[in-house]
């Protein structure tokens, strides 16, 4: 199957089977996922198949290594909470155009331009609760999910990662491109989880291995 | 609804509302029924209900959170009055609508229906707060704008009030430079037409001595003076030394000239306001450029008027002409011309006075930046770029004005109009800021 | 009946036969990848082959040609993440009796098995 691109050093007790496992979990979530925006925006969305990296926060250098690409712009960042809990953070690039998109929301086009941020947070909204909805039925758990906020206009997504004061040491990201076919721009996923609630993930995984 | 349940969702600060998934409506609490505008029925669509939701945009909110079983949010920023609610305080409240986040949550699905909450968060507090602070930002950045713009004035008047003093005290030097050259100078010069006259008279006393000796009988002695004369070759000197004096008395005057005219330009005695004439002013600034232009500049006509004497600050002004003129040859790669016209208006009682050259000229999209400070077209560290801002200074500081005409390719014309009795004011420097 | 279960993911592979219907018995015999499936219908062990389409070293749309091209006869569900009708489309032409997708549940494949008859 697909290239997991694991972190050479696995921070944490991972067998393959657990890795494989939740790879796929994600893989089968990003189809469900990328089905139902298509229905909802009416129009062919791509989503990748999701990188697995596993971080330190003293090597955040190499996740940037390790990441098919690092995005910069205007970067949004919904927490989730629940069973697991995590964050998603997605990083809109400058110059995309989000008329198309916007307008299958029901946005106008002076919308569009005029409340721009509350688009973004909106597709951000939606994306997370794509992404995750079927990770959270196949696992069958409760996931709920924080509104999501802006947190910066114009950084690398590593950067924010970065950010020596925040809490977390060890985490498990995944990294998903988002595309869609009249949007002229590819938007990035991350969907981050600390170590603690890793453990428990793969508690949920072991069941479905049994 | 468990009665208690429905106590709690009545008591709640909070504004609760469910619909199914065709947003017909089946519950509302206390809090949206008592802070609503209307008056809310039950069973009915949540548009009629509340007609200020935008429908389409709505519609595909419930249709995400159905399709995701998620969260939706609304912030204050961007709807910050979603519903017609209003301010909870009637009395102390500026504002008559609620300001309100927003969560629009998928409850399940029940009974063959899709049921979907909205909350409501009244956020009125936080809103008004952080409004007023970005409006205190606001205005502090403003400010800060204007601080800094004032701060800009101040160090350019500076740098023109440096640069004042600088002049200033190189034409002091220069003019005390001339003096002590000037000095010297005049015995040089008188000593050599001194000498003029000497040598005019040796030079007499020799043809006497000659036509003597021509007269007497002894040969040998003839020819023996005309051996000596060939010798030291006297008919040359006698030719040569009238040119070589004149020459060297030329160079001594105009060594006097170009003192003299160095300290006409500072005039010591010109730091205050007097009357004084413009033509000298010229034809002393003409001769300190001179050399500076005479590589480029071929001609220079000097179409003078008849004019009446200006109340002036006479070094300033040839500071002023001192700067056009160099500025012209520099706009000059060869053949260049500078015309110079000065006139009398009888009428406005004003002079003009006009510099043209057949230079570069200037292009249109810097014309308006050439009185700037610090603005020049010269490689860095070749001009200071306040030449002009300062002759600009100067002469507004004489209640004047000066204009700029240019044609690419064609050259610049500078037009100083200047008021013959201008109020006078104390310091230059002032009026110049 | 002899059923052979060709996925990369050992839990996929597991969320198959614990999705069985229980009236079933036979050998089970499982593959993680195509070409492995592919000598397992060689060898006369697989009735119906569950295939999965995304899979290293040959996947399944591969395997179905394959299974064509040497008229092995076997009924084939194919159960993928992959959405897009075209893929769809392609697996029904290549003689696939069903597509699944995942993930799969007792029900789903319960109703996709009597669709097609083995049930």
């Amino acid at each position: 199957m697909t290239d997991t691109s694991m972190h050479p050093e696995v921070p944490i007790e991972v067998d393959e089977l657990r890795k494989d496992a939740l790879q796929e979990i994600f893989n089968i979530s990003m189809g469900q996922a990328a089905d139902s925006l298509a229905c909802l925006v009416k129009d062919r969305v791509y989503l990748s198949v999701p990188q697995m990296h596993w971080v330190e926060k003293s090597d955040v250098q190499d996740l940037k290594a390790a990441m098919k690409r690092v995005p910069k712009g205007i970067i949004i960042c919904q927490p989730f909470s629940g069973y697991l809990k995590g964050e998603i953070l997605v990083c809109y690039e400058q110059g995309a155009d989000f008329t198309v998109i916007g307008e299958s929301l029901a946005y106008t086009k002076e919308q569009v331009q005029k409340w721009q941020h509350e688009l973004l947070l909106d597709i951000t909204n939606i994306l997370g609760g794509a992404c995750l909805r079927g990770v959270a039925d196949q696992l069958n758990i409760r996931l709920e999910f924080g509104a999501p906020n802006l947190i910066d206009r114009h950084s690398e997504v590593t950067t924010i990662l970065l950010n020596s004061s925040s809490i977390w040491d060890k985490a498990l990201v995944m990294e998903i491109g988002f595309s869609v076919q009249s949007m002229s721009m590819t938007s990035d996923i991350l969907i981050c989880m600390p170590e603690q609630y890793i453990n428990k993930l793969f508690k949920c995984i072991d069941h479905l291995l049994e | 609804m468990n009665r208690v349940y429905k106590e709690i969702l009545n008591q709640l600060n909070l504004g609760v509302i469910v619909f199914d998934e065709h947003c017909q409506l089946l519950y509302v609490n206390h809090f949206i029924r008592d802070n609503h505008k209307q008056t809310v029925g039950l069973g009915q669509s949540l548009f009629t209900q509340f007609p200020e939701l935008p429908e389409a945009w709505f519609r595909k909110r419930v249709e995400s959170v159905i399709m995701f079983h998620n969260t939706s949010f609304t912030q204050w920023q961007y709807r910050p009055h979603l519903l017609n609610l209003m301010e909870t305080r009637p009395i102390t409240g500026t504002h008559e609508l609620m300001y309100q986040n927003a969560s629009l949550i998928y409850l399940g699905h029940y009974d063959a229906r899709e049921l979907i909450c909205l909350v409501i968060q009244d956020a009125t507090q936080t809103a008004l707060t952080q409004m007023k602070l970005a409006k205190t930002l606001n205005k502090l950045n403003q400010e800060h704008k204007q601080l800094h713009t004032l701060n800009q004035q101040l160090k350019e008047a500076q740098s023109q009030l440096v640069q004042n003093e600088k002049m200033a005290a190189v034409g002091q030097l220069a003019a005390g430079v001339a003096h002590e050259i000037n000095n010297p100078m005049s015995f040089i010069k008188s000593n050599i037409e001194c000498l003029q006259h000497y040598t005019q008279r040796l030079v007499e006393m020799g043809h006497y001595l000659e036509s003597l000796l021509q007269k007497q009988e002894d040969q040998q002695i003839i020819v023996s003076l005309m051996r000596q004369k060939e010798a030291l070759d006297i008919e040359q000197i006698e030719e040569e030394l009238p040119e070589l004096i004149n020459e060297t008395l030329d160079g001594a005057k105009r060594i006097q000239d170009i003192t003299g005219s160095l300290r006409d330009f500072s005039r010591l005695d010109s730091s205050e306001w007097q009357l004084a004439d413009i033509h000298e002013g010229l034809e002393s600034t003409l001769k300190i450029v001179n050399h500076e232009i005479k590589y480029t500049v071929n001609e220079i006509v000097k179409d003078f008027g008849k004019l009446p004497k200006i109340y002036c600050l006479p070094s300033q002004l040839n500071q002023v002409f001192l700067n056009l003129l160099v500025n012209a040859s520099h706009a000059i790669d060869k053949d260049g011309k500078i015309i110079i016209e000065t006139r009398f208006l009888e009428d406005s009682n004003q002079i003009t006075i006009r510099i043209t050259d057949n230079g570069a000229g200037i292009p249109k999209t810097i014309l308006s930046k050439i009185f700037d400070p610090f603005f020049t077209t010269k490689e860095i560290g070749t001009g200071t770029g306040l030449g002009l801002s300062i002759s600009y200074g100067i002469i507004q500081a004489h209640q004047g004005s000066i204009e700029v005409n240019s044609t690419i390719d064609q050259g610049t014309s500078f037009l100083i109009t200047l008021p013959i009795n201008p109020p006078i004011s104390t310091s230059l420097s002032d009026q110049s800021l | 009946m002899k059923i052979t279960v060709c996925d990369d993911s050992l839990m996929s592979r597991k969320s198959v036969i614990r999705a069985l219907p229980e009236t079933w018995s036979g050998a089970i015999t499982q593959c993680k990848h195509g070409l492995e499936a592919l000598e397992a219908c060689r060898a006369g062990l697989a009735d119906i082959l569950f295939l999965d389409l995304t899979m290293p070293i040959m996947d399944g749309l591969e395997v179905l040609t394959r299974l064509k091209s040497e008229q092995i006869k076997v009924s084939v569900i194919v159960i993928s993440a992959d959405f897009q009708p075209k893929v769809q489309q392609q697996v029904m032409q290549l003689g696939a009796l069903a597509f699944i997708n995942k993930p799969l549940t007792q029900e789903k494949l319960e109703g996709t098995l009597k669709q097609v008859g083995l049930l």
